[in-house]
């Protein structure tokens, strides 16, 4: 079986290509079509009466963007904001959101195949929202079903018809 | 060739909504008793031009309603029958039916099938029901009808008594009768001597065709038209023989035997000849047909002879490498110009054609150039965009200026001179872009006409309505979204303002009562006023529903704040339930939908004599003027049309009223305080009121006082929305962006209030 | 020299749909609203071909056919008219008036440039 999926990664089936990015102790992969730039942390406009994962909003080019701290939302631990700060700008289905995490590392190539259903496991984010585990280079990423998590009613990113919607 | 269609779907949508909203204005201002031609007219193209257009773009079921609806105004507009009420409100729903089919067509709607059944058979009712009996009596002494059916080969009798006038004018008379022969065979059986011509037509047609062509010159009772029951004559026998060609209509005979008068055989392989018959016969095939010897024939067929000589090279009768139809320099020309030549009997006279050498000359012309457009249909997106960037231009230069405060004005006077001008233009941009966006409010008041017309008939109330200012010009946007809440108000006030007609005369009033739906600019606002002299509010009524309703009212409150009960949800004076304004739901929508366009909504109201509702709104959606304030860290923006002033309050101002929370005693009015750090929970620098400052706010909760750390600026700011990739914020009506480049939010004063006095 | 036509029709959408498959097709098309629109332009400019609809504001198609048969320049020029209406009735009025023939709507792209070679080349 390992055997086949090695010959298909050679031959090369369908692969998409992932963003990884660290939270915490885990690597998480996203499709890359989600994304749309990678910045910097700059000052937020808070947002009065809203969750404190949802840092505020910034002036992205004339857009208001929305701002979540992903580590507050998953409760990993001391938040610092500073130079290295990542914030990842996604395109979710027309909508821009930046996105705070730990830190970006990598673009990969990931095969169809070669993501494998996650089980029940420990991880900070519900199965719901997940894709599948692969593994790369012995790391193991869990690849995130990006479109999905932002949409879904627990972001609170978007009015709860529109999340429906989506979802 | 395979053209996409649907490119030209947009075009045919926009210009099917004109026709429409065109069509239900018409049929709105028509006087049944004495209908206006030209208004007719001007109905049937509606319809018509819908009805090609729906054909052509494969919107059949519109084609179909459209096609019963002008066969109906066909007749209207001919005259042979009257239009009734019966009609108007038919052609009313008609339009309806093909509003709701539009919009199907355009993804924002359903259609009602047994609407648009019912409306097809109500038409095809009018139109043939009552046809027939209007007909015969229009003209009870002749048997020609419109609906006599066309009969092959039909012999009519035609008797024609022309005016004085017309009989002496033998040019007239001779193109009369070159019409007629033109339509088949005609025979002259008097020449008209005693002032009256009677003349045989036979041919393939009806007697609506030959009605028609004496329409041209003559009134209908001048003529007669009758059928001939005895045999056609031998000459159509000829026609029946040239199946191959696929002649279409009353070809006549005699056409036929011209030309083998003049030795063309019409299946001689001669190129000039087939060109000859080409040109000489009617052509029709699917949906197309020529004219047999008609102008402009001479040109076709000699398109078709050089499509023959240049599949047949080898035969050399044309210049191969001729591409324009040069027919004179070709052998067969000349036999063609004279073959060409019809009988005078059978082509009008005008129609001779000028030869050969004639035919091919406008090929050699300059083409027109084609004349500019006077306007041009572009996009609201392309519109939205252009004002996007005009807008992030007066940011990025706020931020340059920002950036050069630190300079020295005089070192540096160029870079101040420049930034002066590019803030003056781009204004000027902003501004000029804007007004692309600007449309008159007559794209709304318009259905109202239809509105009040509709609901004063259903509720049996005569109502008459006056528009006034629809030139007035706002945001498209705006428009779009006020035409929901005006209806409702409209129909509000038929409803519950607007007594009926008994009541009225008992009241000492007119009948008919007055709905004035009035839009004027007022500052940097506009105002649409809706006013009706029916019975007013009732103060009384108001505050026992208030009671009992469990809804909380001051003491003794204004009148203002009566008034303002109506827009109170589920809250409804009207004795009974009516499907015109329902339960008074949507009220508190309208002030809702009102509110989110930043605008607001006062009422006046006095007893017997009217309610006037007058809603107040920002000129356009995308600027708007605002007072920065800073609470904390924070920046808001509050608009200026809200904003009366601004104090720093004493404390004995300051006052704790028990329900309504604290308050501010401003020139003898109690304001209940709403302070923002504590709506938003922002670490304020003020937590006392007296030690920052309070703006005094208009709001459609009435006046409050909002308490800030401190004013900043007075600026205008691009709005900017929250919902594109966020979702709406509870006090919070939008964003915008600073000269720093960071975002500010612009207050909901509205929304706030409430806020806060749910809080307190 | 592309051969020009001149279209008049008081609904955009064919006037749009004509104009760009003629266009398409290499002919030069110029368009015009209604009849007087159509006379107007018939007058300033030069055409191989006209296609008019019959119901327009200002002046119909019949009306615009006769005025330009009184044109020398337009005297054997083909004129369609594009009628929704193929009957009799119609027909020898347009006859009549002048016509070269005529076409109804609805019809497709397709049809359109099979008529105009057919007239014109």
């Amino acid at each position: 079986m390992s055997e086949e999926l090695q010959e298909s990664a050679a031959t090369g089936g369908d692969s998409r290509e992932y963003l990884t990015f660290t939270l915490g102790s885990e690597e998480y992969g996203i499709d890359i079509l989600n994304v749309q730039k990678i910045r910097g942390y700059d000052a937020v406009t808070k947002i009065a009466n809203s969750p404190a994962f949802i840092k505020g909003v910034i002036n992205m080019r004339g857009i208001i963007v929305p701002i979540i701290d992903m580590r507050i939302k998953f409760n990993l631990g001391d938040v610092e904001y500073n130079q290295f700060t990542v914030v990842i700008i996604l395109n979710i289905s027309g909508r821009v959101i930046g996105m705070v995490v730990d830190g970006v590392s990598d673009v990969i190539a990931v095969k169809d195949e070669l993501v494998r259903p996650a089980p029940e496991f420990g991880a900070v984010l519900d199965t719901e929202y997940i894709n599948g585990l692969a593994t790369i280079d012995e790391r193991m990423v869990i690849m995130v079903d990006i479109e999905k998590l932002m949409s879904s009613g627990d972001m609170g990113l978007v009015d709860h018809y529109a999340a429906g919607a989506a979802g | 060739m395979s053209i996409d269609m649907s490119q030209f779907y947009q075009v045919f949508f926009e210009e099917t909504a004109e026709h429409l909203a065109n069509m239900e204005n018409l049929l709105l201002n028509i006087d049944i008793g004495n209908p206006d031609l030209e208004e007719l007219n001007a109905i049937f193209r509606a319809a018509h031009s819908i009805k090609g257009g729906a054909g052509t773009f494969g919107f059949t079921d519109m084609a179909e309603v459209t096609h019963v609806l002008e066969t109906l105004l066909d007749r209207l507009r001919k005259q042979e029958l009257a239009p009734t009420d019966e009609m108007i409100d038919a052609f009313l729903k008609a339009g309806d039916v093909l509003k709701m089919q539009l919009a199907a067509h355009q993804d924002e709607g359903d259609v009602d099938e047994v609407q648009v059944v019912e409306v097809c058979e109500l038409l095809d009712r009018l139109a043939s029901g009552e046809a027939s009996a209007e007909v015969v009596a229009s003209t009870p002494d002749e048997t020609t009808s419109a609906v006599e059916p066309a009969v092959s080969g039909h012999r009519w009798l035609i008797t024609f008594r022309p005016d004085e006038t017309f009989s002496a004018d033998a040019e007239a008379l001779e193109a009369l009768f070159t019409d007629l022969a033109a339509m088949g065979t005609l025979e002259r059986l008097s020449d008209g001597s005693d002032g009256c011509h009677r003349l045989a037509l036979t041919g393939e047609l009806g007697a609506e065709a030959i009605a028609d062509t004496f329409a041209f010159v003559c009134e209908p009772e001048q003529v007669s038209i009758t059928p001939d029951d005895g045999l056609a004559p031998a000459t159509t026998a000829a026609e029946a023989d040239d199946d191959a060609f696929g002649v279409f209509d009353g070809a006549p005979g005699s056409e036929h035997i011209g030309e083998d008068e003049q030795g063309f055989g019409f299946f001689d392989d001669a190129p000039g000849s087939e060109r000859l018959a080409e040109q000489a016969h009617d052509q029709e095939d699917d949906g197309f047909g020529l004219f047999g010897g008609s102008p402009g024939m001479e040109q076709v067929a000699e398109v078709a002879e050089q499509e023959r000589a240049e599949q047949a090279q080898g035969y050399g009768f044309f210049d191969g490498a001729a591409g324009t139809p040069a027919a004179a320099d070709s052998p067969a020309a000349p036999a063609a110009a004279g073959g060409s030549k019809p009988p005078a009997s059978r082509t009008p006279a005008r129609a001779v054609p000028g030869g050969g050498g004639s035919s091919g000359g406008n090929g050699n012309k300059k083409p027109a150039a084609a004349a500019a457009e006077s306007s041009i249909r572009v996009s609201v997106e392309k519109v939205d965009q252009l004002i996007n960037l005009v807008g992030e231009l007066v940011i990025t230069h706020a931020m340059l200026a920002q950036s050069a405060e630190v300079l020295d004005p005089v070192t540096n006077e160029r870079i101040f001179n420049g930034l002066s001008n590019l803030e003056r233009n781009s204004r000027d941009l902003q501004q000029a872009v804007m007004s692309i966006r600007m449309m008159p409010i007559s794209f709304v008041f318009s259905r109202f006409p239809r509105v009040v017309r509709d609901t004063a008939a259903n509720l049996k109330k005569k109502v008459e309505l006056k528009l006034i200012g629809e030139d007035t010009e706002l945001d498209k946007g705006l428009i779009e979204k006020l035409a929901d809440p005006l209806n409702h108000l409209v129909r509000n006030s038929i409803d519950h303002g607007i007594e009926s007609p008994e009541q009225r005369r008992a009241a000492g009033k007119p009948e008919k009562g007055e709905i004035i739906l009035r839009a004027s600019h007022q500052g940097g606002n506009i105002v649409i006023e809706i006013s009706d002299d029916g019975a007013g509010l009732n103060r009384e009524k108001l505050l026992a529903k208030a009671a009992e309703r469990g809804i909380p009212m001051a003491e003794n409150p204004s009148d203002k704040e009566v008034w303002q009960l109506i827009f109170a949800a589920g809250f409804s004076t009207a004795e009974k339930v009516t499907d015109i304004s329902g339960r008074g739901v949507g009220m508190d929508v309208v002030r809702r939908n009102i509110e989110e366009m930043n605008g607001r909504v006062e009422i006046e109201s006095e007893p017997g004599r009217g309610t006037r509702i007058l809603i107040r709104l920002p000129l356009t959606l995308a600027i708007l003027d605002g007072m920065s304030v800073r609470v904390g860290d924070e920046i808001f923006i509050a608009p200026l049309t809200a904003i009366l002033e601004s104090i720093q309050p004493q404390t004995e101002q300051l006052k704790t009223v028990s329900g309504k929370g604290r308050v501010v005693h401003v020139r003898g009015e109690y304001l209940p305080l709403v302070v923002l750090h504590e709506v938003f929970h922002i670490d304020a620098r003020c937590t006392r009121p007296e030690e920052g400052i309070v703006v005094i706010l208009e709001s459609n909760e009435g006046k409050a006082a909002l308490m800030v750390d401190e004013l900043v600026a007075q600026h205008q700011v691009v709005i900017k929305s929250l919902e594109s990739n966020y979702r709406k914020i509870e006090g919070v009506s939008g964003a915008t962006i600073m000269g720093d480049g960071r975002v500010a939010l612009i207050l909901d004063i509205d929304a706030l209030v409430r806020l806060s006095q749910k809080g307190a | 020299m592309p051969k020009t036509i001149l279209t008049v029709d008081d609904s955009a959408s064919i006037r749009q749909m004509v104009s760009f498959t003629l266009k398409g097709a290499g002919y030069t098309v110029t368009e015009a609203v209604d009849g007087q629109d159509g006379l107007d332009k018939a007058r300033s400019g030069s055409f191989n071909l006209i296609f008019t609809d019959q119901n327009m504001p200002r002046m119909d198609g019949l009306t615009l056919i006769k005025q330009l048969r009184a044109m020398p320049q337009y005297r054997s020029v083909p004129i369609l008219m594009l009628t929704t209406e193929s009957s009799e009735a119609m027909k020898s009025q347009g006859r009549a008036a002048g016509a070269t023939g005529w076409l109804v709507k609805p019809f497709d792209p397709q049809k359109l440039l099979d008529v105009v070679r057919k007239v014109i080349g």
